[in-house]
């Protein structure tokens, strides 16, 4: 057996049922604190499903998505072992149940048997990072409402923020709040959407690094929860668990901004090396 | 409220539900999606599997444990994509309640107002609470759309809850629920934004 397959097997199965911790806290914080009847009960049976799918090694979420890879730095070099042995654990888990066969030809929605095919799963490379596989589940429910808009570079913060708010409410309950945005402003329309969906794998409630941008995810993050979307767009006080913003370095002529979602049930993992072994990290 | 009801039940009873109440079934119900309305909506044959049955929008995982169909995951689809298939198919199938996320649009609440019926949501991405209210699979219809695209007959035991949203008289829960774009501008000056 390729050296990759049966890792990215336990991290793919894991991935689908179980909730990172980080994840599955926020949930618990969000139940707790949640002050309207209805989010409230709703997030109890989320909370409750969650509970049985890792118990039982269910799929926390029938969709199951697009799964999207990105291999860093010394593993970029075992790209075509890591896209081998990928292909042969999606196919696998795809029979198993594990993985809905969820993906289908465009124009004919014909499926793409055992979900690898079409240029499916999409990986990604980067000599530089840290050594590291890191995979997400991409539902479509959050996925319809991710979106790219080329702004005018003249467009000032106060602008940007009345936009991304007004993507949220367009999204409402169908991205599966509460939710994670991630944000990515500059770039290209590529490295913008790119970004602002591997803002994603940083952990709820890890702020940017940069004070002015920190304070502007907690602002956002305050002015979304004041919109009562709340919990499936049903109302609530949690209709976001954080917001994750990336600055880019653009064109003159250009301001790309990216906004990425992520339903509740955030699915991402990675591989990591400890030593010289490879394991499975959140 | 909070109600148990028969499926057979639900057509009858459908004025009594209000935006609010919470609902468990018992019968069988059709689980199906995006392909299933598209197609249903060309072909002008009746199924007869599926007259009288609530439809759950949802694509579930399936698996075949040698002898039956299995469901390992379902959870409810967004429903806004079904709906402008909604009128057809409950005017010719008698659909007492449609089941998903997210509500639908103008037409699919006009249409429920139309024929009485309902529109209830089941708790987004609560899959594996969903298929322990699975009492088993009874047929499974264009499995040559794939299995996450058929029409599955099952027959489900307490499932819920179901939050009605769209009630038979025309009520929409969601209806002036969240601020609107015209609040914006205020909720960005509270935040210094």
């Amino acid at each position: 057996m390729n050296k990759y397959e049966s890792i990215l097997t336990n991290a793919i199965t894991k991935m689908a049922t179980e909730l990172p911790p980080d994840v599955y806290s926020a949930l618990e914080k969000a139940c707790e604190e949640e002050t309207k009847e209805v989010a409230n009960n709703l997030l109890k049976t989320i909370i409750q499903s969650i509970k049985i799918s890792s118990k039982e090694k269910l799929p926390i979420c029938q969709d199951t998505g697009l799964i999207s890879v990105y291999i860093s730095g010394k593993y970029v070099k075992d790209y075509l072992l890591i896209k081998e042995g990928l292909e042969r654990a999606i196919s696998k888990l795809t029979e198993s149940g594990v993985l809905r066969p969820t993906i289908v030809s465009p124009i004919k929605r014909e499926p793409v048997i055992g979900n690898v095919g079409m240029s499916e799963p999409e990986v990604y490379l980067d000599f530089e990072g840290e050594n590291s596989i890191k995979l997400m589940m991409r539902g479509a429910g959050a996925e319809n409402y991710s979106t790219l808009k080329m702004l005018l570079p003249s467009t000032n913060p106060h602008e940007i923020s009345k936009i991304i708010l007004e993507q949220v409410l367009e999204a409402d309950g169908r991205i599966c709040p509460p939710s994670i945005v991630g944000v990515a402003i500059g770039g290209s329309p590529i490295s913008a959407i790119l970004s602002s969906r591997t803002a994603l794998f940083s952990k709820i409630g890890e702020r940017s690094k940069v004070n002015e941008v920190a304070e502007w995810e907690l602002k956002l993050l305050r002015a979304i929860n004041s919109l009562n979307i709340g919990s499936m767009g049903l109302g609530g006080v949690y209709t976001v668990l954080d917001v994750k913003i990336r600055l880019l370095g653009t064109h003159i002529a250009m301001l790309p901004l990216a906004i990425t979602f992520g339903c509740w049930a955030l699915r991402r993992i990675q591989i990591k090396k400890v030593g010289n072994i490879d394991e499975i990290v959140w | 409220m909070e109600y148990s009801v028969e499926v057979v039940e639900l057509s009858r009873r459908s004025m009594e539900f209000r935006v609010g109440d919470i609902i468990y079934i018992n019968g069988e119900v059709a689980f199906a999606r995006d392909r299933v309305h598209k197609h249903l909506s060309l072909e002008r044959e009746i199924l007869q599997e599926l007259v009288g049955l609530p439809i759950y929008h949802c694509g579930p995982i399936a698996v075949f444990d040698g002898v039956k169909y299995v469901f390992l995951a379902a959870g409810p689809t967004t429903s806004i994509r079904m709906d402008q298939f909604i009128e057809d198919i409950v005017s010719r199938y008698r659909t007492p309640a449609i089941i998903g996320k997210g509500g639908l649009g103008i037409l699919g609440k006009n249409a429920l107002k139309k024929y009485k019926s309902i529109y209830c949501d089941f708790p987004g991405g609560a899959s594996a609470y969903a298929t322990k209210r699975v009492k088993r699979v009874e047929k499974v219809l264009f499995k040559e759309f794939g299995l996450s695209e058929a029409l599955w007959i099952v027959s489900v035991r307490e499932f819920g809850p179901l939050l009605v949203t769209h009630d038979a008289k025309g009520g929409d829960f969601r209806h002036n629920l969240h601020l609107s774009k015209s609040a914006l501008e205020r909720v960005l000056f509270e935040q210094g934004l």
